[in-house]
């Protein structure tokens, strides 16, 4: 048994595994004060349990948590699938947070946040943000605190698929992407390091700003931000949401605030320079 | 988890950080996060437990409330169809609970709503909810056969749109069984809910149902959750003064051997005091050792003694609810129809490659 535990805030995990391999491999990704042993006089919110187990005629690595079967992989893939097993455990049980699919980055104790559908860009633009000195709160998931309203963040390395690897690295050459995976049911998926400042104040909650929904689109000729309504921007958000519905009128009251305190954009761009440029104008 | 459920207060005091990370895996597994966030608030409790638990227990409470909320909402979508019925819709199980509010209800989680008509008016009622968008949906014609055929429910019917499941029921038992029982006092006990079309059983046959569930069929993947279930009730049949009537009850629907068990499990585990009453009153057989022996086994046992019993009683629960013409049937001619399908799709699909 190699036991660990990923320290992550404001949701922990107790990881059950016998091979040392993703222990390894996740020490690349989570820094020493993250990633750590078990200590009994802890609670853990969240167990999952990584082994290999007979299916078929294989041993394909099963990753499981609390007797629910989430997935099972082959060894080359155990990092991408441990982290979406992850982010499954979270999506589910989290409803003590009003929790959008979304981006969210910190500057001046102000948050960005920017929501969107896979595909969209989000997660590239999110990472040339953080590159540009912006820090991480989390490029998943948005999660807003139901009674003070602040964006509570959630820090894990940011998960890069596709074309999107490539670019990054060739925007930002000093960029630390680590544990590039081919051939996963995403495609290449690779995770990129959150900056130092994101680590330190990975439990720091920022106030939110701004909500800007990116749309990345290669014809567009020129860069279009466009004002959004409220009205609008609560339905994008509330339909961006992972529980919206389940958490009925509070979770209206909390949508309610935050655009209320929000500037609301929908930027749709083809060149990453302009895009940066303009919300570095905006923010 | 049972021993949280059966003395809160000690497990709190004694619980360690382990225990509780454990705990918290375990509500989840069976379902049980909301369960445990109620029982702690109404005892109570619920500033002495650590602050990582409120929180989750919260969580699973939210997710609880919004599905109760939904019930309601289905059901008035239903309220029309039942209105206009000259037959009873009696509701069951969870639904039935929630609409009673009785304390085993909250923070209880269900997968879909189970309602009652009369076997005569079965068919008629399925084609009814067509119309209000329920259907059957992925089932292989043998299993579909089989729920026609054999069991006391028509094949789950799914809304749509919604996604919603409504287990349409006949009885509360496979009629395929060699045992009878007499559903007719669910039905001419049942109480009217007020403002509404549906009809509500009594707390007494609510509890009866529950057991006959957990003591005559095979199925043991929420045995834990069904066990805290049938504890609760019992509770609430007792509450409500019905011990007495629930044993005659028991008596007049041939369902003794599944009320003497469950009480003297719920006696054993929760030294439930109805339950203990119930042991020693003379309206009741003797619970049956074995029965009980395996279901303790799987629930405190480890390792091989949990695995033994739940083959043994996977084997019991089948026996009990097919007659041996019919088991034997079901034991050949369900692999034979699976292999069947599996050779028409490779087929199928072979002859569309070429």
């Amino acid at each position: 048994m190699t036991d660990f535990v990923l320290h992550t805030a404001p949701f922990s995990v107790l990881v059950t595994n016998r091979c040392s391999k993703l222990r390894s491999a996740l020490a690349e990704l989570y820094p020493p004060s993250i990633l750590t042993a078990p200590d009994d006089s802890i609670i853990y919110d969240f167990c999952l349990d990584v082994r290999r187990r007979w299916a078929g005629w294989g041993r394909p690595f099963h990753v499981s948590s609390a007797q629910q079967h989430f997935r099972m992989t082959e060894r080359q893939q155990l990092v991408p699938v441990f982290e979406w097993g992850l982010n499954w455990c979270v999506a589910s049980y989290q409803h003590q947070y009003l929790a959008i699919h979304a981006a969210v980055l910190e500057r001046g104790g102000k948050a960005l946040i920017m929501p969107a559908p896979p595909g969209s860009g989000k997660s590239t633009l999110c990472a040339a943000l953080m590159q540009e000195g912006w820090r991480l709160l989390s490029d998943e998931m948005c999660l807003v605190d139901l009674l003070s309203g602040e964006i509570v963040p959630y820090v894990r390395p940011l998960s890069l698929k596709n074309q999107s690897l490539k670019l990054l690295k060739q925007w930002y050459p000093q960029a630390d992407i680590r544990q590039i995976t081919t051939g996963t049911t995403k495609g290449t998926v690779g995770y990129m390091l959150p900056g130092v400042s994101s680590w330190q104040a990975y439990r720091q909650t920022a106030t939110a700003a701004w909500v800007v929904f990116p749309q990345y689109n290669a014809s567009q000729q020129q860069l279009a931000l466009t004002c959004l309504r409220k009205a609008d921007a609560f339905m994008h958000l509330a339909h961006n949401s992972f529980n919206y519905t389940v958490l009925s009128a509070r979770g209206f009251n909390s949508l309610s605030t935050l655009v209320q305190q929000t500037d609301s954009f929908r930027l749709e761009y083809a060149d990453i320079e302009q895009a940066l440029h303009e919300i570095n104008q905006l923010c | 988890m049972l021993d949280f459920f059966a003395d809160p207060e000690r497990f709190i005091q004694h619980a360690s950080a382990a225990q509780w990370t454990q705990f918290l895996q375990q509500a989840r597994q069976h379902g049980l996060s909301a369960r445990f966030y109620y029982l702690l608030q109404r005892k109570g409790l619920l500033a002495q437990v650590p602050q990582q638990v409120q929180q989750h227990g919260l969580s699973a409470a939210r997710y609880a409330e919004k599905q109760q909320q939904a019930l309601f909402s289905e059901l008035q979508q239903l309220e029309p169809l039942f209105a206009a019925a000259e037959y009873p819709c009696v509701l069951l199980k969870g639904a039935a609970y929630r609409c009673r509010a009785l304390p085993v209800s909250y923070g209880r989680l269900f997968a879909d709503i189970d309602m009652l008509v009369p076997a005569a008016q079965l068919r008629l009622t399925r084609d009814k909810l067509f119309f209000y968008g329920f259907q059957e949906v992925g089932l292989s014609d043998y299993d579909r056969a089989y729920y026609l055929n054999w069991s006391h429910q028509n094949p789950p019917l799914q809304h749509y749109q919604r996604g919603t499941v409504i287990d349409l029921h006949h009885h509360i038992y496979p009629t395929a069984s060699a045992r009878k029982i007499d559903i007719s006092p669910i039905f001419s006990h049942a109480e009217a809910m007020p403002g509404s079309a549906f009809k509500l059983p009594k707390s007494a046959h609510l509890f009866i149902h529950a057991a006959v569930h957990m003591f005559y069929q095979e199925e043991t993947h929420k045995l834990q959750k069904d066990l805290i279930d049938l504890n609760d009730l019992l509770l609430q049949v007792q509450q409500e003064q019905q011990l007495d009537f629930m044993l005659q009850q028991a008596t007049l629907m041939t369902v003794q051997s599944a009320v003497a068990n469950a009480c003297q499990i719920l006696a054993e585990v929760f030294a439930n005091p109805a339950a203990q009453h119930c042991r020693g009153s003379m309206r009741l057989s003797k619970a049956q050792p074995l029965v009980c022996y395996l279901l303790l086994s799987m629930l405190r046992g480890d390792g091989i003694r949990a695995w033994l019993a739940q083959q043994l009683w996977f084997v019991r629960g089948h026996k009990l609810k097919m007659r041996w013409q019919v088991l034997l049937y079901h034991t050949l001619a369900k692999p034979a129809a699976a292999i069947q399908q599996w050779l028409r799709r490779t087929l199928h699909s072979d002859i569309k490659r070429r």
